[in-house]
């Protein structure tokens, strides 16, 4: 490893010193040579650990105003792994900007979630063929939260951060996702703010007024007034959603529980825990698995009449209904904030979540970092707006928040406005810690909550199992 | 001593209602085949059907027929997925892999079978352990070889560790080939034939129907094979068919047309195989020649 | 033997026996037939192997390349500690008998029937069934997951079709999940096992079956006295491949019981583990690569028994 940084480092300065010699060699008499000390971040080993230092270098350069600009250096090669398709059109267009603002050269990599979590893996430990951005899901990011830092294999942010101009500007909150012993390991790319699309003609047909709905106990009712099926005999659903995504998981975040809390203990024991899950049980006759069909298509029909979504699967109805104008015309979809418990509880949770880091073993870590940083927070020429126009995201810079485009009216909301709404939204969205324990405790509950569903034990038990076998697994894996 | 050509008419082949042929007999059969043929094929029918519909519209998955036949997804799989570009990939490298793959397998098969020789016993134990061996730990010690290589994001990588046949591969020529009378070997051994002619002349033909298998067992494992191209190819316009599927696959909710291509690549990607076997399917019915009466 | 040295001029009998080892074909040119498996054997699998085995007694620190030599702790923890291992391990042999009994049986049944001089079109059915086994373990799970789907699938159909009360969401159900893999498995290779036969079949001489015929045997005796003990190699060769699947299934859980991400792959009362997905969760989710190892490696050694078992059983699957 150490052998091709020196390659690195030599040569860069042969290129500078070549560079150097030959304006010098065509500079006039008056030219004067210069040394110029220049920091350097890199990686070395040392005692068989590798640590990033800055070390200082000398480079000898000439140049004078009148002479042509000095020979552009060749630009470094970037590796950027990422996941998800949509983002894909974001950096075919953002490539050239990103080139050229950083002397750069990126390659970007899309790799399945499948294929990425095996590849990974594989390349850290075989010491080559790593990324040096890579960008996964959240809960592939903080499966590697586990250990010291000195054992986790991502940059720590927080001084990148700070040295940036987007220090204050990000989220604080979406930033505990992705944080353990107190650094930061993950950018997240997004806050993706729960909300509720209703379909607000066809609720006023069975005397409901969505938008005056504010508890569950309220919403339950509401369900319990619809009729159970179309005039054309197929069934009408009241709630669409996986078992545990976005109605399940905002309930949680409302009630102030997640998997783990920020000492890395399970959940599940916690009162509100089961509150929360019994709260979503009272839906259960209302509910359909979000794979039933297309969604967009459901809601447009009125077949399902309410889906709680963050504002990615906002894109898809974004995408799918934004060139049907004749439906803009008639439509009857709404959005509005999700219900509570109590007056003061958070309105909104999360679904989802994408975050990127900058893997140890990068040899440009400085650099990547920043191209990272920009990426991700950067809207000097509008590219966060245009993420929201093409996808939907929200981005997690509160100062791009005031942008025009976030009022705008959508055609299919019937004139209605949605980022309001999920700004709204954002602002709200509560603090919770993830690491290595959370996919743990996740599934012990899925494996038992699936049991639960179909009452074959009850919810009581279910909580028991799932949190004794969560333990067991943390304290297996330790 | 006559041989008889290796392609019969498929109703010479033995079979004890031979001299029974009746008409209600074939009627019976045929129907009941017809029959489970039809429940065998209705799933796959059904989610072709649901892949000739409009990409929004929900179906009734007893009957398999689209409401509304369309060929949307699939022009949609071409030009926004373009998995054209993945089917040529895969195309090229499978076939590569087959013809070498089948031809090393029924070597090994062959001596295997048909000789004795010191370490046979314990080759033939390799070859049935390494048909075992838990590759999806092995993962990052093989990716480790193939970097050491240079084969990284190569379709060598792919290829060359088939060329010498795949473990379930030469055990089944061996299986086959157990069955071809060493007295036919000696008696060409005679007339002065060396061990290749016997091989290109007496076995390989007789075995056609074992080789037939064996090929399409490789294309079909070549062309489905996910796991390792999925590591070793890291270029997506390189990519094979099963990883580029997958990657769309897990699209699902995030992209509301990936899980309607998902299928519709799947089955064109089911074609290849499909057509090849139909196409060899006759060899696999051909009778072992050898009038030789032991 | 003898007529090899009958063959040989006086003369040479007295060469080294190099020289007669290369006169005679027969000597080396089964090791020049084995070469190609071997060369790659030893260059792309044999490294791999040990270092796959090394790394059941170690354990990597932090993702990195650097390894901690733990001796047997990885063995001693799969075989008393893991609770999916165990659940792995049950669903193994279930499903391994579950699909000898089922798919054997039935491929020899419909092996039969698609060599019937009676059928007609025999090579439509027989590319017919066939294709399930052609499509990937992704469709397939897909296939199998929307047929037994609550709302859409045609389980559900059927079942309310016959009497059924209400529709079952059968992911619920632990019990469940053996039978409904078991189902997919089986509309997935039954196809491919007759096909299998029906070349084994073929091998058979004619006149063998037509003497019988004259000696007056019924078709069940032609059967069981000819045709079974003739195909027993190839009945070998399915049979290990099947228990071999077993051990290996992968796609079709994972995409069946979810454990595609980080999160899930249980099943039901997280009854629904197989070797292969659980080994790929510890060692690309939890990082403890060293540990899916030692799995891996205790898998193959029931791998090694259960085959050797087998293979004794079917006399080494030599035909009589």
């Amino acid at each position: 490893m150490s052998k091709k940084i020196d390659r690195r480092k030599f040569l860069r300065m042969t290129a500078a010193s070549a560079a150097g010699l030959f304006l010098a060699s065509c500079a006039p008499a008056s030219a004067t040579p210069q040394t110029v000390k220049e920091v350097v971040t890199v990686v070395v080993e040392k005692a068989g650990e590798k640590v990033i230092e800055t070390q200082v270098v000398e480079k000898v350069v000439t140049a004078t105003p009148e002479l042509a600009p000095a020979v552009k250096a060749e630009p470094t090669p970037l590796l950027y792994w990422f996941q998800a398709e949509n983002h894909k059109p974001e950096y075919d267009r953002r490539q050239k900007e990103l080139e050229d603002k950083f002397n750069i050269k990126i390659t970007y990599e899309l790799l399945g979630r499948d294929a990425m979590t095996k590849k990974f893996p594989t390349v850290l430990m075989a010491g080559s063929g790593y990324p040096d951005i890579i960008e996964q899901n959240a809960e592939d990011i903080v499966k590697f939260l586990k250990g010291d830092d000195k054992v986790i294999p991502f940059v720590a942010i927080d001084d990148f951060l700070s040295a940036s101009p987007y220090a204050t500007d990000v989220l604080e909150n979406r930033w505990a996702r992705y944080t353990k012993g107190g650094k930061k390991y993950g950018a997240p790319h997004d806050v993706h703010p729960i909300i509720m699309i209703y379909n607000d003609t066809e609720w006023k047909k069975f005397g409901v007024d969505m938008a005056a709905v504010k508890t569950y106990d309220e919403y339950l009712a509401a369900m319990g007034k619809m009729e159970k099926k179309l005039p054309d005999g197929s069934p009408r659903i009241g709630i669409m959603d996986c078992l545990g995504c976005a109605v399940f998981g905002s309930m949680m975040l409302q009630k102030g529980v997640w998997w783990t809390d920020a000492n890395e203990e399970p959940m599940l024991t916690n009162p509100a825990f089961k509150e929360a899950v019994e709260t979503w049980y009272k839906f259960k006759s209302y509910w359909v698995d979000i794979d039933w069909g297309n969604a967009v298509a459901m809601m447009k029909k009125g077949q399902v009449m309410t889906q709680f979504i963050p504002d990615w699967f906002f894109g898809i109805y974004k995408q799918g209904l934004k060139d049907d104008a004749e439906f803009g015309k008639t439509s009857g979809l709404r959005v509005m904030r999700i219900p509570y418990f109590k007056p003061d509880d958070c309105r909104t949770g999360s679904w989802g979540g994408t975050a990127a880091s900058v893997p140890k073993l990068s040899k440009i870590v400085d650099l990547a970092m920043k191209v990272l940083l920009y990426t991700y927070f950067e809207n000097g020429e509008k590219q966060l707006e245009a993420r929201f126009n093409d996808t939907g995201i929200l981005p997690p810079v509160k100062s791009v928040w005031d942008a025009d485009i976030f009022k705008q009216p959508e055609g299919f909301l019937g004139g209605t406005n949605a980022g309001q709404v999920f700004i709204e939204a954002a602002r709200q969205l509560p603090k919770y810690s993830e690491n290595w324990k959370t996919a743990l405790v996740a599934s012990a509950w899925g494996e038992q909550q699936a049991l639960a569903w179909a009452d074959t034990i009850k919810i009581d038990q279910a909580i028991q199992t799932a949190d004794e076998n969560a333990k067991a697994e943390i304290k297996k894996n330790e | 001593m006559q041989t008889q050509t290796s392609t019969m008419p498929v109703s010479k082949i033995y079979h004890p209602l031979r001299f029974r042929r009746s008409t209600i007999a074939t009627i019976i059969l045929t129907s009941l085949a017809i029959i489970l043929a039809v429940l065998f094929i209705w799933p796959f029918l059904s989610v072709l059907a649901w892949t000739l519909n409009d990409v929004d519209a929900s179906m009734n998955s007893l009957i398999p027929i689209p409401g509304r036949f369309t060929l949307h997804v699939y022009q949609l799989m071409l030009s926004r997925y373009r998995f054209q570009d993945y089917l040529l990939n895969s195309l090229w490298t499978s076939i590569a892999i087959t013809i070498l793959s089948t031809f090393a397998s029924a070597l090994a098969g062959f001596a295997l079978a048909k000789y004795q020789f010191p370490g046979r016993n314990i080759l033939f134990t390799i070859v049935l352990a390494v048909m075992l061996l838990p590759l999806g730990t092995m993962l990052v010690p093989s990716f480790i070889v193939m970097r050491d290589l240079g084969l990284v994001n190569n379709y060598w990588g792919l290829i060359l560790p088939t060329v010498g046949g795949g473990a379930f591969n030469i055990f089944l020529m061996r299986q086959f080939m157990l069955g071809i009378p060493t007295e036919l070997m000696e008696a060409a051994r005679i007339d002065g034939a060396n061990e290749f002619r016997i091989f290109s002349h007496i076995v390989a033909p007789n075995t056609k129907a074992a080789m037939g298998v064996v090929a399409t067992l490789v294309l079909r494992g070549a062309w489905n094979n996910l796991l390792w191209p999925q590591i070793i190819i890291s270029d997506n316009a390189k990519q094979l068919i099963m990883p580029a599927i997958a990657r769309v696959n897990e699209l699902g909710v995030a992209d509301p047309y990936a899980r309607i291509v998902t299928p519709a690549a799947a089955i064109v990607a089911a074609i290849i195989p499909l057509l090849l076997y139909s196409y060899t399917q006759r060899y696999f019915v051909s009778t072992l020649t050898g009038a030789l009466k032991s | 033997m003898a007529n090899l040295h009958a063959s040989i001029p006086m003369e040479t009998r007295r060469l080294s026996p190099a020289l007669i080892f290369f006169r005679d074909q027969r000597k080396w040119v089964p090791y020049l037939f084995v070469a190609p498996f071997f060369i790659t054997f030893a260059i792309f699998t044999l490294y791999p192997i040990i270092r796959a085995i090394v790394m059941g007694f170690q354990e990597s620190v932090g993702y990195s390349n650097q390894w901690e030599w733990i001796g047997l702790k990885n063995y001693v923890e799969a075989l008393t500690n893991d609770r999916q291992f165990a659940i792995a391990a049950k669903n193994f042999v279930l499903y391994s008998l579950g699909s000898l009994l089922s798919q054997i049986p039935a491929g020899l049944m419909l092996a039969w029937m698609l060599t019937s001089p009676s059928l007609r079109f025999k090579g439509f059915f027989r590319a017919l069934f066939f294709i399930p086994s052609v499509l990937p373990g992704v469709t397939v799970g897909v296939i199998g997951a929307w047929f037994f789907n609550e709302t859409r699938g045609l389980a559900n159909e059927l079942y309310l079709l016959f009497g059924g009360a209400a529709r079952i969401k059968f992911t619920l159900y632990p019990e469940y999940i053996l039978p409904m893999l078991l189902t997919i498995a089986f509309w997935q290779w039954m196809g491919n096992h007759a096909i299998f036969f029906i070349a084994g079949m073929s091998g058979i001489d004619n006149d063998v079956i037509e003497a019988s015929i004259v000696d007056g045997a019924s078709p069940w005796q032609r059967f069981r006295f000819i045709v079974l003990p003739l195909i027993l190699p190839v009945i070998a060769y399915v049979s290990i491949v099947i228990t071999a699947g077993s051990l290996t299934v992968y796609d079709v859980p994972i995409i069946f019981l979810g454990g595609g991400g980080v999160v899930g792959g249980g099943g039901a009362g997280g009854q629904g583990w197989f070797f292969l997905p659980w080994m790929m969760r510890m060692a690309f989710d939890q990082m403890r690569m060293g540990y899916a190892s030692a799995m891996g490696w205790l898998v193959f050694v029931v791998a090694i028994a259960v085959t050797a078992v087998q293979l004794k059983l079917f006399n080494f699957g030599e035909a009589k």
